[in-house]
């Protein structure tokens, strides 16, 4: 039986919040996602992504992070960083 | 660069708006398929809900002028008295002579008061401000500062991550001699100018050419403003609390917020983007001409006063207003 990581809640939290902020149910959002293969994951998307982020996690990105947000895997792994 | 004024002040500001106005949810199939959850994110996050658009015979220069008409003669003013105009503007109507030449004959003013332009955006009030106080210091009585941008001209207008964040406005401001401290701090960094430009126009291109990277825009101007402000808190020798009306022209909600919870602002931040989206250097004054309606007889008193803002360059700059008292008349809208 495969048991989840906190990666895999990680992945599994920002799917569902890509969902909620582009309101597109079939977004293939996954550990090879960044900003330059995911159409939606514009300027104005970034914005409200880590705005939504911030919230479900309870987290604060430092202003010196947000350069770094630019992909699934940095920011699963900026996430697990903080919730340490 | 940082600076003190203790000879000028702002005596009175007005600004003129096109009178069509455009909500983003009025735009919800053209720019973004019908998707209003979207829309109420971007609402939400970045705080844009609406714009004024000039039509196409409308420019920086007519709104600017009603503005400047408004204004002076509002006050009473002789124009003879005015030493200069300061015209600042990257929508001008000419490539040459700027708008401020323009401007002067418009307004009727003599040939003793000089006429300058000022090739700046966002920061561009800001800016002016600083020129304008500088000159009063250096021996003006007044200096009108028209500030005003139609970057929708600019901008395409099919393109969701522009169209919606960026308006038309036009300003008027006066600045007179009086004893007064002000406070400034202007940066530049000329790397940052590919991440948000306009290429010089031709026959075959005038219109739908701005381009903007957002996310780098967002990335530096929240890296450079907390430091940037914390930098005049220090030079003006005051504490953020001490701040009691704060407007700052940022591209979203989201970023200001950001910026006035890192630097401790008690004030809560006035963005002028939610009511008339970024019309450039016009922001702030018409921000301002905003917030003195809440004012008794539009008259904002004794209020110390900051102004912040970041774009094209990159520039970014801030200002201080100790104790400042001027007049912001209610905007008004070119038919």
């Amino acid at each position: 039986m495969h048991m989840e990581t906190k990666q895999d809640l990680i992945l599994k939290k920002l799917r569902e919040i890509f969902i909620k902020i582009t309101g597109n149910q079939n977004i293939d959002i996954n550990l090879e996602t960044n900003m330059q293969n995911l159409l939606e994951w514009d300027s104005l998307l970034q914005v409200i992504l880590i705005e939504n982020i911030e919230a479900e996690f309870h987290i604060n990105f430092a202003l010196g992070e947000l350069e770094g947000l630019n992909s699934i895997t940095n920011i699963i792994d900026f996430i697990l960083e903080k919730t340490k | 660069m940082q600076c003190s004024f203790s000879k000028a002040s702002i005596v009175g500001v007005a600004s003129c708006l096109p009178k069509k106005k455009v909500a983003l949810k009025d735009q919800a199939e053209k720019l973004f398929k019908g998707d209003y959850t979207r829309i109420s994110m971007i609402q939400k996050s970045l705080g844009w809900e609406e714009r004024y658009v000039v039509d196409r015979d409308t420019t920086s220069l007519d709104l600017c002028y009603l503005a400047s008409n408004h204004l002076l003669n509002y006050l009473k003013i002789d124009r003879n008295t005015i030493d200069g105009i300061i015209s600042v503007t990257q929508t001008p109507n000419l490539s040459l002579p700027g708008n401020a030449h323009l401007l002067h004959q418009k307004l009727g003013l003599n040939s003793s008061c000089f006429a300058i332009d000022v090739l700046q955006g966002c920061t561009g009030f800001i800016y002016g401000l600083y020129l304008s106080f500088m000159m009063i210091e250096t021996g003006a009585n007044n200096i009108l500062l028209c500030a005003g941008d139609t970057l929708s001209k600019v901008v395409d207008q099919t393109n969701p991550n522009l169209a919606p964040f960026f308006g038309d406005g036009g300003s008027a401001t006066l600045i007179t001699k009086n004893n007064s401290k002000s406070y400034f701090c202007l940066h530049s960094d000329g790397k940052g100018w590919e991440h948000l430009f306009s290429p010089k126009e031709d026959n075959n291109t005038n219109h739908g050419t701005l381009f903007m990277n957002g996310t780098q825009l967002f990335n530096e101007s929240l890296k450079c403003e907390s430091t940037a402000l914390e930098e005049l808190l220090k030079i003006a020798k005051i504490k953020v609390e001490d701040i009691k009306l704060s407007i700052f022209h940022q591209g979203n909600a989201y970023t200001i917020n950001r910026i006035a919870k890192k630097i401790g602002l008690k004030c809560a931040p006035t963005y002028p983007t939610n009511k008339y989206a970024n019309t450039s250097s016009a922001s702030i004054p018409i921000s301002l001409c905003d917030i003195a309606t809440t004012f008794p007889n539009s008259l904002i008193t004794n209020q110390s006063i900051l102004f912040s803002a970041f774009g094209a360059g990159f520039s970014w700059a801030n200002c201080f207003l100790e104790d400042s008292s001027f007049i912001g008349l209610d905007p008004i809208f070119k038919e």
